[in-house]
């Protein structure tokens, strides 16, 4: 009995400590469980401490991968690190560029017609610019406008390809390349209006047509002079007012300017170009009228933020072939206009413009402009928005003057990217 | 008649003479970048086996850069083209339009994206507006002044120059190691001489200098710019007067590109010491190259102790 009451209580202690010695263990597990969260926490904070070493030992380490001529690895470590820059919402982006621009224009004149904005506060134009690369080798850019005076328009959506050697092409809606002013979006102007050459010669918002351009640098191996041509052909007729081609759009126009830019130090650059245009001038098919252009441009940055601009261009119209009459038609009305530009500040800007043109139709338009004179002043709010007050003193051509007051408010949301000019 | 003809086309056989024997003096990789403090650095890796130049003048702001003719010329004859990434350079993307090189282009195997492994600063963190001013969306865009980005950057040109100069590795290897000791012994000599420079307060013209400011642990929390690129308003120069004051600002940094008048009348109402340092090598006599630029601006701080 004595034994078996021993039996029972040796096996009574051992069971307590065998349960003593699983309770150990149940707590050493919880402390190694511990221990390794800690661990696994010190090492996620000693990997990102250690971020920047990794860098470099993994770039050192593609420095040497590509020594051995296997540089795809390398290219990946680069490309997860370019990524782990950018935030997520950027990674999936494929959308165009969206921009939207809004010219909004106040006009002050003494005439009574009822042209663009005469007397009157109206959103001259808005634009609404598109924009992306279509693959490769190619890209598409569009700009929709509206206005208070006009439809719904493309002015521009044109397909620029590269990779074709040392030509780039454009292809659809553009602003054709010619001369210096009619390139350019209103938003990029010095002044609110076009000169008047451009406005009566090409169109009141110079030439928009829809054809092929070419584009080519001469080889010339010097570095600071580049001489750039272009060469196009565009579907017939002229912009909104222009003088220089019938309306008939039948007859394609051809046109090619050679742009001679020259670097004269790091502040001062002076570009002279050369225009040519040909086209039809009534509804018949021939191509009789031309025009020839000289433009030129001389920039002087006085500091990074003071900059002095001239700027000057003249067209003269030969239309010989075209013209009956020589008592209506002038035959080779020419115009010029002379521009001077001063940012004198971050924030503030002033100008001058002088004006001339010949008008071709002498019998008519007597209201037509044929001298200007401006004068503006602009403030810069920011990189996205601009105030402008311009005034002009306009002599028409039935012995008149009209003088004009103009303000602008021009301001862009968005992606604005308008080509290089 | 004759002799006429005779002496335009020597003429013009002369000038086809000088355009070979130019085109045969440079025959050394094209590299262009598009600041000079990348350009400086390129050059120090790559040595002689490169022809190096850069787009934007030191002295100009590498924002508003107005893209002109050369430098699509420049960048048509390039073999290699790096630059900042991001949305600094807002001139790049009209700029390579008008190049045309596919190559050239973002994700083209001629061109590098100097941001790679750059731990930016100032990434947002929520939809911003242009109410913010012209703030960038990828994060703050000027990371080259600090000078451990220097040796990562100087990583990735080496990285890239051994690809397609495979021959010459060795040597910009040889290049990369000497530039980051020089640049270390920088970092470590400045770092202890200027420790006390630890949570000291400094107000700058436009929010380009937080890298510098981490490497160093100076505060820069206040500008000039009302936001960034909006500038100042008399009454925000009123209250930077009495922010200045109260909080005993140790100085006023900003680049030589932006304009004066603002710093000279802060320090005329509170004797703020003004310093102008280099954002890019070369924007003064005092930053020649790369460690000069980074030495400069951190001594010109120190300076304030």
């Amino acid at each position: 009995m004595k034994l078996k009451f021993r039996i029972f209580a040796i096996s009574l202690i051992l069971l307590s400590s065998v349960e003593n010695i699983f309770a150990e263990d149940s707590s050493t597990e919880n402390v190694l469980k511990k221990l390794e969260e800690k661990i696994r926490s010190l090492e996620s904070v000693l990997e990102n401490q250690e971020r920047k070493i990794s860098f470099l030992e993994s770039n050192a380490k593609n420095v040497e991968v590509i020594a051995n001529k296997s540089s795809k690895k390398n290219q990946l470590v680069n490309k997860e690190t370019i990524n782990s820059n950018i935030p997520p919402v950027v990674k999936s982006q494929f959308n165009p560029d969206i921009g939207i621009i809004a010219d909004i224009t106040a006009i002050s004149s003494e005439s009574q017609e009822d042209e663009e904005g005469n007397d009157k506060i109206s959103l001259r134009e808005l634009e609404l610019i598109f924009g992306h690369d279509v693959d490769p080798y190619s890209r598409l850019d569009a700009t929709i406008t509206l206005s208070d005076f006009e439809e719904v328009g493309v002015e521009e959506a044109y397909i620029t390809h590269w990779g074709l050697g040392d030509v780039a092409l454009k292809l659809g809606r553009m602003k054709p390349k010619v001369g210096k002013s009619t390139s350019l979006h209103r938003d990029s102007l010095e002044t609110v209006d076009q000169p008047f050459v451009v406005q009566q010669f090409l169109g009141v918002e110079g030439l928009s047509r829809s054809g092929v351009e070419f584009n080519y640098t001469l080889p010339f191996s010097f570095n600071s002079y580049v001489a750039d041509l272009n060469i196009g052909i565009m579907e017939g007729g002229i912009g909104e007012g222009g003088n220089l081609f019938a309306e008939n759009r039948r007859r394609p126009s051809y046109y090619s300017h050679l742009k001679n830019y020259w670097e004269l130090s790091e502040s001062n650059n002076l570009e002279v170009g050369g225009t040519f245009l040909t086209g039809s001038g009534d509804e018949d098919s021939g191509n009789e009228v031309k025009a020839y252009g000289l433009d030129l441009v001389y920039t002087n940055w006085i500091t990074p933020i003071k900059r002095f601009k001239l700027q000057s261009e003249a067209y003269l119209q030969d239309r010989s072939v075209a013209s009956g009459d020589d008592s209506i038609f002038d035959q080779t009305p020419y115009g010029i206009y002379a521009l001077a530009d001063y940012r004198f500040s971050e924030r503030w800007g002033v100008g001058a413009r002088y004006d001339y043109v010949q008008p071709v139709n002498l019998s008519e338009n007597i209201e037509t402009a044929t001298k200007g004179y401006s004068t503006y002043l602009t403030f810069f709010q920011s990189e996205f928005a601009r105030w402008r007050f311009q005034y002009q003193r306009a002599e028409l051509l039935n012995g008149t003057s009209d003088d004009r007051f103009m303000l602008q408010a021009t301001a862009a949301i968005g992606v604005h990217k308008h080509t290089l000019n | 008649m004759k002799q006429y003809l005779f002496k335009t086309g020597l003429s013009v056989m002369t000038l086809v003479f000088l355009f070979q024997a130019e085109y045969a003096q440079s025959q050394a990789l094209k590299v262009v970048t598009s600041l000079s403090s990348f350009a400086d650095i390129t050059q120090q890796i790559a040595g002689n086996k490169a022809e190096v130049s850069y787009i934007v003048p030191p002295k100009f702001n590498p924002h508003f850069l107005e893209a002109k003719p050369t430098h699509v010329l420049k960048l048509k004859r390039a073999d290699l083209f790096f630059h900042t990434g991001l949305d600094l350079e807002a001139w790049v993307g009209p700029l390579l339009d008008a190049v045309g090189r596919p190559e050239l282009r973002a994700g083209g195997d001629r061109q590098v994206d100097l941001s790679i492994g750059i731990q930016l600063k100032n990434i947002p963190d929520r939809n911003i507006t242009r109410a913010e001013g012209d703030i960038h969306l990828f994060g703050n865009p000027h990371y080259w002044i600090h000078p451990e980005n220097g040796r990562i950057i100087a990583t990735t040109i080496t990285t890239k120059l051994c690809e397609v100069l495979n021959a010459d590795c060795d040597y910009f290897k040889e290049n990369l190691s000497k530039f980051n000791l020089s640049v270390s012994k920088i970092e470590s000599e400045t770092k202890s001489k200027y420790s006390e420079l630890l949570g000291k307060e400094f107000i700058a013209y436009h929010d380009e200098w937080v890298y510098l400011a981490d490497f160093l642990g100076i505060k820069i929390q206040k500008f000039i710019e009302l936001k960034p690129g909006i500038p100042p308003s008399p009454k925000s120069l009123e209250a930077l007067v009495n922010y200045i004051k109260i909080h005993s600002v140790k100085g006023l940094i900003q680049s030589t590109f932006y304009p004066l008048e603002a710093a000279n009348y802060l320090n005329k109402k509170t004797e703020i010491k003004v310093l102008l340092l280099c954002q890019n090598v070369a924007e003064k006599s005092e930053c020649s190259d790369y460690q000069k630029m980074i030495a400069y601006n951190i001594n010109q701080i120190g300076a304030t102790l």
